[in-house]
């Protein structure tokens, strides 16, 4: 068996050795006692660390900000369809191109929300 | 297709930790919940460049660290107080063990310190540190054993 290094021993006590190697480390440390010293006083340590960092434990809430239901999503496409659906009937009554304007102007800028809104959303 | 739900549902059970870690480097546990909260925001604004062959947890405490860092960074004040090992603004906290710990990791190599925070802080595994560090995984063991001894060397010293 080739010796072992110090940092395998770290290894060893945080499960992160290959399965072969690790039997191999725990094979010595049953008949090497300077070794289960060694690996005792890094175990302890260890768990003393862990159980100091674990005392700064605690879940914050977190915010990221409104999401867009699927009602919402739905709301918003049938008031876009129903907007270019009024631009395409509105001419048609001849005096009421100011409305019409109007009309296109909204749907445009309903347009360019819903475009500028989906560029920011990762995909 | 990457959706708030996914994201929320990998993100959820780092957040206990992202706080322990984000509070290992601000020492302050206002800031580290401000810290997280930025992190949340920010990965989730990045999420569609995250590379699913690579760990979420690692993508996001990088995310995270550098939001700390942010936070430093904006703050003269706190950068005093994050940076300087005789500062300890915990003053709140009843958790020697915390408190002893912290102060030792301050007086640490930044390599040593962080190493140990995303060991013990951010509970990541050799793969994950790895990835958050873009260091080998080979270097990681090693940085960690040395680092476990400067550690071990400091808190002896604290004691005392």
């Amino acid at each position: 068996m080739r010796p072992i290094e110090p940092a395998e021993l770290s290894a060893y006590l945080d499960g992160e050795l290959a399965p072969s190697r690790a039997k191999e480390i725990e094979a010595r440390l049953a008949s090497d006692p300077a070794l289960r010293a060694q690996y005792e006083e890094l175990r302890m340590q260890d768990a003393a660390w862990m159980s100091a960092a674990r005392s700064a434990l605690s879940v914050p809430r977190v915010r990221l900000g409104p999401v867009e239901n699927r009602w919402q999503f739905g709301a918003r496409s049938l008031l876009l369809v129903g907007g270019l659906l009024a631009v395409r009937l509105v001419p048609k009554f001849g005096e009421l191109v100011g409305l019409g304007i109007t009309l296109h102007l909204i749907v445009l800028a309903l347009a360019l929300a819903w475009v500028v809104d989906s560029a920011r959303r990762p995909p | 297709m990457r959706s708030r739900e996914h994201y929320d549902r990998l993100l959820q059970p780092l957040l206990g930790r992202a706080n322990a870690y984000a509070r290992s480097i601000l020492r302050n546990r206002h800031n580290s919940e401000d810290a997280v909260q930025q992190a949340a925001m920010r990965g989730w604004e990045r999420f569609g460049t995250f590379d699913r062959n690579r760990s979420f947890k690692a993508w996001w405490f990088a995310i995270l660290h550098n939001c700390c860092i942010d936070i430093i960074r904006a703050s003269s004040a706190l950068r005093t107080t994050a940076l300087a090992p005789e500062v300890i603004d915990e003053a709140t906290s009843s958790d020697d063990a915390w408190l002893q710990l912290a102060g030792a990791l301050a007086r640490l190599s930044e390599d040593h310190r962080e190493i140990l925070r995303l060991k013990y802080f951010a509970d990541q595994s050799y793969d994950e540190i790895a990835q958050t560090l873009s260091i080998p995984k080979g270097t990681v063991m090693s940085r960690l054993h040395l680092a476990r001894k400067a550690l071990a060397a400091k808190m002896s010293v604290e004691e005392s």
